[in-house]
């Protein structure tokens, strides 16, 4: 090839990187990989996006944007599993807005980040003792900048979200354009935030289950909730304050609610006889504190017991089918679960799980929660004997 | 700032360039040599460790004090020498030395020496957190060396805007390669580097694209890697010997491309200015002996280092065992250069035990005709490579213990199997990587006739030339290395 002058190599150059940048922003706005171009809007022709599941805080900070939803559902990955959004007990529109692994930090910020385009009036949020955790820092793929609203409220508008040049013109935006091309068979998809259950096929080996089991009973082991940090504060309690007082002020009804954890896990809990206890006590007291003024008060549902849902067995080792109805593994439970805790909280349905707390009546709660797990542990050890 | 960002690829560049060359144009050379020291000096303060607070000029008053100084002194030194008075002038040459140092050392070393004193004496001093200003020892070496040849009567400035250019000219600022006064300076004398030329900035542009690429591509690919491995060292998990070489390895290829690709950035961006800077890298890991491997590893501090401590020292003008001692001074101190802690300093005496050995070798089998055999060199080569990477890890580990643990595991200590760093795809990247390292030809030699003032024709393929063939090729590096400047984070455990 003959050489041509500098400035034609130059004008070559240029346009190539050009054609090669804007092709790449082309495909990717076209293929919306992350679903936060034209996910669900009109004409949305990509029918399922099997990367969300990878994204989902930065997916969701911009899905809810637009959904202009009553009710939020907060919380983390035992919301984003268990709990639709189309349950006739929600008011309607509702959003998903759990997030995999969040804390109570993450969660406050996803609320007013949602509320600065649509005040919700309900919110439920999902609570566990770990959610709590003092060191609990947010998630890799948490950034405040792509929120609308900084953390004392103030709009973000000045800065351009980094979100939209990430996800326009970055090598793994193309690779995730190409994975949504070739997964376009696979169906998967976040119906109104709710994470879909053809990703959680896998939890239908006992296998797999067996080994998540494993995997989170050492996880319970070697991280164990941390009440306080060393100067006796706790940063999650800080934002659930700042989130009762940011519903009571804005006349959203707020629902907190425990999560039914499985009896070993509760197990867990419940083992040196008095952490729960202090979490719950302090959760009620925070609960109370910061909700003068409310025109509804918060309400806290526990749902943690020993139950015949609670203490669904799981599958042997050995097994080839997977009967549990009620949990996916030890530490999330199905939809089923979610509908009755649902119907339980908004629509008085009575389905012999969970109840709802106050300061006033939380030592007979706790005393008769610890007469439950004692029994429930008795008939651990009668088992045991027996097999021997 | 980082060249690889885009602030600096869609902003500074561009208005600087557009400014430099507009009043270049025009003739007003002060103007554009003001113009491009005021932003390059912008440049500079744009960088914070924190990245939601990019403006940071805190540490613009070091470099500017830092200038005015060593330029006040130069002056005073090239006065004293053309005058005859070698005395004064040397007395302002150490007291300038020693200035630089000093601040080199309160910013640099001051939370070291006085964790090892405590360590040693049981003594409890506190200095308290020193944040370490960007690029000080850059910009300290590179003043030295103007202070040492003003003493030398090579370099001679009296005009300040021209002395705060030679300093604070971005492309070299944060990183190098170290440049001196007499290489730099005079090629802003010349009046056609104050004008746009589309040769040098094709060329310039070229460059530029191909170390982005080898920055952000590969070596930003290689980075997660190596930080798993060196990362389960940290958490203290013993790897096995597949394992340890293996994460050691892709951080060898990673310092490499990490490093050759930001001076291939700062070499095509002087470039771009009609400005030809000196080359920082060759090849390294093709190196047959360790002496070969510290003339083509950081070029130019290695000459530095030769130049202003070793030969100082005495070279190997005072014997063969003090050669040896200088050898290894200058390897300690230079390991220390690189950062404050014992496993630099670690680093530095191994391969100035390296070199040693490599010395002593050479001398006893120089005149062996196996020596000089390929089978000999192909073993040279590998023994050097092993040697580096051994280097490397003191250089990458966060504590001496986690550098000792892993050099365990690659001796087989902790058994040859474990758990492994890298899937199927890390392997065949990191095996990638290497041959690029291995049997590529690295930029220097593509680009081998693309100097300043030289033609390019009559050059063969592998050699850039401003042909649609190349044109295509940057083209393709420098969107891929664009499009891997941002990306989306993702949460790795999805299914719940």
């Amino acid at each position: 090839m003959p050489p041509a002058t500098s400035a034609k190599y130059l004008r070559w150059l240029a346009a190539l990187c050009v054609l090669l940048v804007g092709g790449a922003g082309a495909l990717n706005y076209a293929m919306d990989p992350y679903g936060i171009h034209h996910y669900g809007k009109p004409g949305d022709w990509v029918k399922s996006r099997p990367r969300i599941c990878n994204v989902e805080r930065l997916h969701k900070a911009h899905a809810v944007r637009t959904t202009q939803a009553e009710t939020l559902l907060l919380g983390n990955s035992r919301v984003l599993t268990a709990f639709a959004p189309t349950h006739p007990a929600l008011w309607q529109p509702a959003y998903n807005l759990a997030l995999s692994a969040a804390n109570i930090y993450e969660c406050r910020r996803y609320l007013e980040h949602a509320a600065a385009f649509h005040p919700p009036k309900l919110v439920l949020l999902g609570l566990d003792l770990w959610m709590f955790d003092a060191d609990s820092l947010p998630e890799a793929d948490f950034s405040e900048e792509r929120l609308a609203v900084d953390a004392d409220l103030r709009p973000q508008t000045h800065r351009l979200p980094p979100d939209f040049a990430a996800a326009l013109f970055s090598t793994s935006a193309v690779r995730d354009s190409l994975l949504t091309v070739l997964g376009r068979g696979k169906k998967v998809s976040y119906p109104q935030g709710l994470r879909d259950e053809s990703l959680l096929q896998p939890y239908l080996k006992p296998a797999h289950v067996l080994a998540e089991n494993a995997r989170w009973r050492k996880d319970m082991r070697t991280k164990p909730y941390d009440p306080r940090r060393p100067d006796g504060a706790n940063p999650q309690f800080d934002a659930l304050a700042a989130m009762i007082r940011f519903c009571a002020q804005r006349d959203i009804r707020l629902v907190l609610f425990i999560h039914p954890l499985h009896a070993e896990i509760l197990d867990t809990a419940l083992a040196d006889g008095h952490t729960y206890r202090e979490w719950m006590t302090s959760l009620l007291a925070c609960v109370e504190a910061n909700a003068q003024g409310a025109t509804t008060p918060p309400e806290v549902w526990d749902f943690c017991g020993f139950n015949p849902i609670t203490t669904e067995p799981f599958p042997q080792p050995g097994e080839t089918v997977n009967r549990m109805r009620y949990y996916w593994e030890i530490s999330h439970f199905r939809r089923e679960v979610g509908d009755m805790m649902l119907g339980t909280m908004l629509a008085a349905e009575s389905h012999g799980l969970g109840r709802r707390v106050r300061s006033a009546t939380l030592a007979d709660d706790l005393a008769r929660l610890e007469k439950e797990h004692r029994e429930w542990r008795g008939h651990l050890e009668t088992a045991k004997t027996t097999t021997r | 700032m980082l060249f690889n960002s885009y602030e600096f690829l869609l902003a500074f560049l561009p208005l600087c360039l557009v400014g430099f060359f507009l009043l270049g144009e025009a003739g007003w050379t002060r103007a554009a040599s003001l113009w491009l020291s005021v932003l390059s000096l912008g440049f500079y303060a744009w960088w914070n460790p924190d990245p939601t607070a990019p403006w940071n000029p805190k540490y613009l008053g070091i470099i500017v004090g830092s200038i005015v100084f060593n330029y006040l002194l130069g002056v005073r030194i090239s006065a004293a020498i053309g005058r005859g008075a070698r005395a004064p002038a040397k007395l302002a040459l150490t007291c300038g030395v020693t200035v630089n140092l000093a601040v080199l050392a309160y910013y640099k070393y001051a939370n070291f020496f006085a964790d090892t004193l405590n360590a040693v004496t049981g003594t409890h001093f506190a200095l308290g957190h020193i944040a370490l200003p960007l690029a000080i020892s850059f910009f300290t070496f590179t003043q030295i060396a103007y202070l040492v040849d003003s003493f030398h009567d090579v370099t001679k400035e009296d005009n300040f805007r021209c002395y705060l250019l030679f300093v604070a000219f971005f492309p070299h600022l944060i990183a190098g390669p170290i440049v001196l006064y007499r290489s730099l300076m005079p090629q802003f004398a010349k009046k056609e580097t104050w004008r746009f030329n589309p040769d040098n900035f094709a060329a310039g542009l070229s460059l530029f694209a191909f170390g982005l690429f080898k920055k952000a591509v590969i070596a930003d690919s290689l980075s997660p890697i190596a930080n798993r491995a060196f990362g389960l060292v940290e958490s203290g998990t013993a790897l096995g010997v597949a394992a340890a070489w293996f994460g050691v390895f892709a951080y060898a290829l990673q310092l490499y491309f990490d490093f050759s690709g930001y001076s291939d950035m700062a070499v095509g961006l002087g470039r771009m200015f009609n400005v030809s800077f000196p080359l920082n890298f060759d090849s390294p890991y093709k190196a047959r002996d360790i002496v070969d491997f510290w003339r083509r590893w950081h070029i130019t501090l290695s000459s530095f280092l030769r130049d202003h401590l070793y030969i100082p020292l005495g070279g190997n003008r005072l014997g063969g065992g003090r050669r040896y001692f200088n050898l290894f001074l200058t390897m300690l101190l230079g390991g220390l250069w690189h950062g404050a802690g014992w496993n630099f300093i670690i680093w530095g005496a191994l391969h100035g035990t390296y070199l040693i050995v490599n010395h002593a070798w050479s001398r006893a089998v120089e005149k062996r005709p196996w020596a000089h055999t390929p089978p000999a060199r192909l073993a040279g080569w590998a023994l050097t490579f092993v040697a580096v990477l051994v280097g490397w890890v003191f250089f990458r580990a966060k504590t001496l213990p986690d550098a000792l643990t892993l050099v365990a595991g690659m001796v087989g200590q902790h058994g040859l199997a474990g758990i492994f760093p890298g899937s199927m795809m890390d392997r065949l990247l990191v095996a990638g990587a290497a041959v690029l390292a291995f049997f590529a030809p690295n930029t220097q030699e593509i680009f081998r006739l693309a100097q300043v003032g030289k033609s390019a024709a009559d050059t063969g393929p592998r050699h850039w030339q401003p042909s649609r063939g190349w044109a295509v090729a940057s083209a393709v590096v420098l969107a891929a290395g664009l499009l891997q400047l941002s990306g989306v984070t993702e949460f790795l455990y999805f299914q719940f």
